[in-house]
Order: structure tokens, then sequence, then C-alpha cells
């Protein structure tokens, strides 16, 4: 898939919940090169419509267009993304681990890792999402939109699984990026030095903070 | 909290001030951060946010909690990267149950306008 620096347009458009056609029609020449924008951006996994004539946008869009081609194997998993629920909890998720086999990617695998945020979704990369959404409809999961159990085909590389999952919790985007410089703060040397989002000064100030409350934690309950 | 903040409690309580912290951040006897608002939360006041709080079931305990309409509104005004997702997700999940009454009590009537194109655009 070809990524078009044109698109970086989109990015003028400043982070907000939902957007209207409308408000990218205002920073493209015409309404037809708004619908060809924002078509291109869903095809690539950053933009989702909502609703006739809304959508949303991944704040993954706002990375830098150097990053785009790094972030695409993660976006188009994440388009392609099935979710499964049984009793909607956390019981689900103990489940679902032992069923399936896979890599285990953002909320669950970030907070291994770094103990930054409580996990909620359990997002994990299958061999064949057919044969694995079979596996957990035969323990009695529905599919929808609601479960916490996440299903994402694996495409793209997955020889460093650090970076990886950083680059996943980039580009899901929303809090997972707090995660994401968590990784890069406890996990700098497993990274690749030339593949790294830009972060806000303030949530990089603020993942610091909480990773060292975290820390005088661990030194608090030692001492007991 | 309502009123000043009652440093000397806490410190008998084994809260520690939490050292970068310019506002209210203490350390917990547990070493959890803890964030005392004592006049307003984005600004919304803390007395409208008590006044309105709603209990919420965590375990066995009912603990007090910002009621969806100041929660969505300090969401919006804080308009950061994780504050946007926060106020999506609550959107799309309770975007159908806002009191626009109420919210009006502490929203501006541009904020109001805005928040209410979001729910239409995603509330289920």
């Amino acid at each position: 898939m070809m990524l078009r620096p044109e698109l970086t347009i989109a990015q003028t458009i400043g982070e907000k919940p939902v957007y209207h056609i409308n408000e990218l029609r205002k920073i493209t020449e015409s309404r037809s090169t708004a619908y060809r924008i924002l078509s291109r951006l869903r095809e690539v996994g950053f933009a989702e419509q909502v609703r006739e004539g809304y959508f949303t946008l991944r704040s993954s869009l706002f990375q830098p267009f150097n990053l785009w081609s790094n972030l695409l194997p993660s976006l188009q998993a994440l388009k392609q993304a099935r979710f499964f629920g049984l009793s909607y909890n956390e019981n689900d998720v103990r489940l679902a681990r032992q069923i399936l086999k896979g890599m285990v990617t953002l909320d669950y695998r970030a907070y291994e890792i770094t103990r930054l945020q409580s996990p909620h979704l359990f997002s994990i990369y299958v061999d064949n999402p057919d044969e694995a959404g079979n596996m957990l409809k035969e323990c009695k999961f529905s599919e929808g939109t609601r479960g916490r159990v996440v299903i994402l085909p694996r495409t793209g590389e997955f020889g460093n699984e650090i970076q990886r999952v950083y680059l996943d919790c980039i580009a899901y985007g929303g809090r997972s990026l707090l995660d994401a410089i968590a990784i890069e703060i406890l996990h700098n040397e497993d990274l690749d030095h030339n593949i790294r989002g830009t972060f806000k000064a303030e949530d990089v100030l603020k993942v610091r903070e909480e990773l060292d409350a975290q820390s005088r934690t661990r030194s608090h309950q030692d001492n007991w | 909290m309502a009123g000043p903040l009652d440093e000397q409690k806490l410190v008998h309580l084994g809260y520690a001030r939490w050292s970068e912290s310019k506002g209210g951040s203490w350390l917990s006897p547990r070493g959890i951060k803890v964030d005392f608002y004592t006049r307003d939360v984005g600004r919304i006041p803390v007395t409208w946010i008590l006044d309105h709080a709603v209990q919420v079931k965590l375990g066995k305990k009912e603990i007090n909690v910002i009621r969806l309409e100041g929660l969505m509104l300090a969401k919006h005004r804080a308009g950061r990267t994780t504050d946007i997702a926060d106020l999506r997700q609550l959107m799309t999940r309770r975007g159908g149950n806002i009191d626009w009454n109420l919210m009006a009590e502490i929203a501006e009537p541009l904020e109001i306008s805005e928040l209410r194109k979001i729910s239409k655009a995603l509330a289920r």
C-alpha cells in the first residue's frame, strides 16, 4: 500500500473526538478531494466512518510521516480486529489465554512490560483469525463490537517483540500512547533508534512521574 | 474535597507530599499517587461535583464518583490526546444518557453545542 505525503494535509485538522466531512473539506481544495483523502485514510487504518458524514481519526495520524510506513502493519491489523466476549469481564481474558496461541500485544502486553496502566482489551495476534474465532465461539464466546478479547491477523514484522508492541501502541493511539512512552523509557535499548514516535512533553512528563511513583511503591513494599 | 486540604491530617495518616508536583499531588501510605482537588476540576466547581456525585460499586464497597456530565465536560476541556480518547469512549457508550439540563449548569453554550455534535455522531 502506498502512503502518499499529500495525506499529511489531514494533520492540520487537529485532534478532536469526531469530525464532519465539512471540516476536512475546509482544508482541502474541494469536496471530492476531501472524500478521496478520507477514503485513503480509511484504507490505511487512520480513519473510521462512524455515521453518515462523520468520522474519527486515530491519534497516530499526527505522528511524523516518516513513521507511517512502520505503523502501517499495526494499522492494517487493527482495521481487521475482531472482538469477542462471553462474560464481558476479566474472566474472558483468562479463558482466552487458555484457548488461543499467539502474540499478545497492546494493553495486556504493555502492562506486563511497564505496569503503567491497568489493561482492558486483550489483543492477540494469531496466524489464522478464522480458526481462532471459531475456537472462541466453540467456548460460547460471541463476536460483536464490545468484547474484551481482540483477535488480530499477523501482518508485518514480529522479529523484535518489544518494538512491535511499541509500534502497536503508537498506531492504536489514545491512552496506548502512554504505554508507548513507558516502553521507550524502560526499554530504550530494545528499540530501533531510527524508528521512534513523537510525543508531547506533557505526556512524557506524566509517564515519567507515574513510573517514578511506581518505583517508589515497589521500594516501599520491599522495605515492608 | 470541598474545603482546604488539611495537610497535617494527611501527614498524620501517612501521606507524603509528591515533591515534583506544583499542585495537590500526594503519595498515599501504600505508594499510590493521589491528586486532591479543592476548588475545581477543569473549571467545574468541586461543590457541584460533590452535590451531583453518583455512587458506584467497586467490589463490595460503594464509592462516590463524578457524574457523567461533569466527567465529559472535564475531558472535553482538557483536550489532551488521552482525554480525547476517553471522551470518544464515553460518548460512544453513554452519549445517549447525557442530561443536557444538568450539563447546562456547568458548560458554556458553545461547549454544549460541541458536545451535542459529538454525541450525535458517536452515541450508539
